[in-house]
């Protein structure tokens, strides 16, 4: 029992360290795990082959070859196929109505209808492209045969079919993998949140002391070291779950450290300032804790990395950028890590960062220090 | 009264309205309003036409009429359009080699070349589908050419022979591929569950002293209620912004009752067991914060490991989280969502059991140490 009591002493006294390092290495090893897969698999899709002709069980073999699809049992009504689309059993129902094969035969253009659940975006390009792969196959293969009857030669006909050829390159993400898109702005949140989460206990711990004791300058060079000392923790942090992720889970780094350090720097001292703000108004930990940590997602989705900045409305784009610093952080991030950007690029964000953080850290100090007044002056009362 | 003197007079009370109320409220208008253009458009397009041929500036105007994409700058070649992309001033490319267009008709299948700027997800899942549209309409229109010119098949038979299978699209549920119905509902629901587990954390620790299990049990409902309530408040600024409801109300609030309750138990459990309340809240988020990338709301389940498949099964989240998006955009009834909604409640008993186990565990330790105490 005292040997618990012992380790959790320890711990507490050190959990803003492992905040600020080891809790979000949990979220690496989790997202990256479950994301290492870069190809979706396993699609679930049902056939409803209303023509049941030699014609439709071609394609129903074709689509069955299909590595990514996982094809369930034929369905006997199209009831039936809306009820799994409800149940959320399937992604994607392929319906080959009836007269497929007629249709072919006569060469009228037969129709192969695909339905695709189109509430999550991701099954929906990947049964898409499946659907249009397996077509597209089809459709080669058939126009050559009608060709090579039509008197054309093999190579000529081949020629035919494949003539307008392109060629899809995914720049940065070739094999436009999630795990790539999402980890520059993930490493962006967990330093934002691991610095909330070991900051502001600490910073709401001070502001009372500061209140009961005398003030001395001494007092607010003692924080402002132990912030020094924390922002360290923030990079060896970096590091420790670039390294893993990397390490881990083959994450390719194409940029310069360095310049991960350039955008790093001028945020830490921006959440710095907003630290301060938010401590000033917080005089429980807990309850700082709980405003905090709602923060995770809000910024996550409004800082211009998954809804492009580009789309958003003009006012709205005006006030992320001058009230919460993420923008500055997690867009050089997939610059510098994904697209391998260099210093031209990085350092706008860098400079509005720390135009940022030159606003909003003396707000912080002057919010800060007025709490620590009316503070002190409702412990005289 | 100020409001400083009112939030440490009712400090709960302030932190209820702020996480159930407040932040729910701002949160919803502001992503709301950020994403209410729905799907991407207009993606700032690069183009290189080393050809400059009749089909080359036609496939182009193609390119620029949609609304997909906008032609924002032409460059000399492959080597400046990556530029262009890897600085943001363009997100995809169309480069178009020299003698394109001649060497298809002397049949030698020339390459055309669509560069994606991949690190923009939201951009590429509009661009890629919209341009193989485009290809495909090019690739029958010189089928035709060749179809009725080389072979002299009948306009009336050309659509079959160029097109022999024609593969109809049908997007169900979300038409309009709306990344904002795609993605808010769910993580509107990610973010109030960490708070609904945080309260319950700080409810628990509490409590802590408390040992009667029906006090335990009514605080539970009360406080899964209110969350549950925070949810529909969320939620409800997003209609304002056109997100649909198609689905059951009675089964979607039943489904958000047994959710909040799941989420409010397990921070309960964690503040009763975890000696120092802002690690105990802290700890509680801990459990919730990953589970909305866990349980395959964004990224799919199919595609991950099979252990973490497995992982998935157990996550709250992931009989919720899809389901609210489902009921947004789905016709669900009742009994679509009462798969979901039994697994929900039997998490409920699991953990309310497990509480009770806690309690009687906490009541045989005190006993001792308190029989010493008296001794």
């Amino acid at each position: 029992m005292n040997m618990i009591k012992k380790f959790s002493d320890l711990f507490m006294r050190y959990k803003p360290y492992v905040v600020l390092t080891l809790a979000p290495l949990l979220f690496v090893l989790l997202f990256g795990g479950a994301m290492s897969p870069v190809y979706n698999t396993d699609l679930p899709v049902m056939v409803y082959d209303m023509d049941a002709s030699p014609a439709s069980r071609q394609v129903v073999e074709q689509l069955e070859r299909y590595p990514y699809l996982d094809l369930r049992e034929t369905a006997l009504s199209l009831d039936e196929v809306e009820q799994q689309f409800l149940y959320g059993n399937i992604i994607g129902a392929i319906i080959i109505p009836e007269g497929f094969g007629d249709d072919l035969h006569a060469k009228r253009g037969a129709d192969l209808l695909v339905m695709l659940d189109s509430c999550n975006f991701m099954n929906m390009t990947s049964v898409m492209t499946a659907t249009s792969t397996v077509g597209g196959t089809l459709n080669a293969a058939l126009r050559l045969q009608l060709l090579e009857a039509g008197g054309q030669q093999p190579g000529v006909a081949m020629d035919n079919v494949t003539t307008l050829s392109v060629v899809d390159r995914g720049l940065y993400n070739p094999t436009y993998g999630y795990i790539y898109f999402l980890f520059p702005v993930l490493l962006a949140i967990f330093v934002q949140q691991s610095w909330l989460a070991g900051v502001s206990p600490y910073l709401i711990e001070k502001k009372a002391e500061l209140a009961r004791a005398p003030l001395s300058a001494k007092s607010f060079a003692r924080i402002a070291g132990q912030m020094g000392i924390f922002l360290v923790f923030t990079v060896i942090g970096l590091m420790i779950w670039s390294l893993t992720l990397s390490g881990l889970f083959n994450y390719p780094f194409k940029g310069s450290a360095w310049l991960i350090l350039l955008v790093h720097l001028p945020f830490v001292l921006a959440m710095a300032g907003m630290a301060l703000v938010i401590t000033s108004i917080f005089d429980d930990p807990v309850h700082c804790t709980q405003f905090n940590m709602f923060l995770t997602i809000p910024t996550l989705l409004s800082c211009g990395y998954a809804w492009p900045v580009y789309l958003m409305p003009e006012p709205f784009r005006a006030v992320i950028t001058h009230i919460w610093p993420l923008y500055y952080y997690a867009n050089p991030m997939r610059d510098i890590i994904l697209k391998g950007c260099g210093v031209e690029q990085v350092m706008p964000y860098a400079a509005g960062c720390l135009k940022f953080a030159a606003f909003w850290l003396p707000a912080g100090i002057i919010a800060y220090a007025w709490k620590v007044r009316k503070l002190r002056r409702l412990a005289e009362v | 009264m100020d409001f400083y003197r009112f939030k440490r007079r009712h400090p709960q009370l302030v932190m209820v309205l702020l996480l159930y109320v407040a932040v729910p409220l701002a949160m919803g208008l502001a992503l709301g309003y950020e994403m209410h253009g729905d799907a991407p458009t207009e993606i700032p397009t690069v183009i290189v036409d080393a050809d400059n041929s009749e089909f080359s500036r036609e496939f182009i105007s193609q390119v620029d009429k949609t609304t997909t994409f906008n032609v924002t700058s032409r460059a000399e070649s492959a080597a400046a359009a990556e530029q262009l992309i890897q600085s943001g001033q363009a997100m995809a490319g169309v480069i178009i080699p020299q003698d394109f267009a001649k060497d298809m008709k002397n049949g030698s299948s020339p390459d055309m070349l669509i560069l994606y700027d991949a690190s923009q997800l939201v951009t590429l899942s509009a661009a890629k589908p919209a341009m193989t549209e485009i290809m495909m309409t090019m690739n029958g229109a010189y089928l035709q050419q060749i179809f009725a010119g080389k072979l002299g098949v009948m306009p009336a038979e050309l659509a079959g022979n160029v097109l022999p299978v024609n593969v109809v699209y049908r997007n169900l549920y979300n038409p309009v591929k709306s990344f904002r119905y795609y993605l808010l509902p769910g993580m509107l629901l990610a973010v109030l569950q960490v708070g609904i587990v945080m309260l319950g954390a700080e409810r628990g620790f509490d409590n802590k002293k408390e040992r009667k299990f029906s006090v335990h049990l009514l605080n539970l409902v009360l406080w899964g209620l209110l969350g549950m309530l925070g949810v529909m408040v969320c939620l409800g600024v997003q209609f304002a912004f056109g997100l649909p409801y198609r689905g059951t109300v009675a089964g979607g609030m039943l489904l958000l009752f047994a959710y909040s309750l799941v989420i409010t138990t397990m921070g309960y459990i964690v503040g009763l067991l975890v000696p120092d309340k802002l690690f105990a809240v802290q700890l509680s988020s801990l459990l919730v914060l990953p589970t909305s990338v866990l349980a395959g709301y964004s990224y799919p389940l199919t595609a991950m490991p099979h252990g973490f498949q497995m992982l998935a099964k157990i996550l709250p989240y992931a009989y919720m989280g899809p389901d609210l998006r489902a009921l947004c955009l789905k016709p669900m009834q009742l009994k679509h969502v009462l798969p979901h909604l039994g697994i929900l409640l039997l998490m409920a008993a699991v953990l309310l059991a497990l509480l009770g186990v806690v309690l009687l565990l906490k009541r045989k330790l005190q006993r001792p140490a308190a029989e010493e105490a008296a001794a």
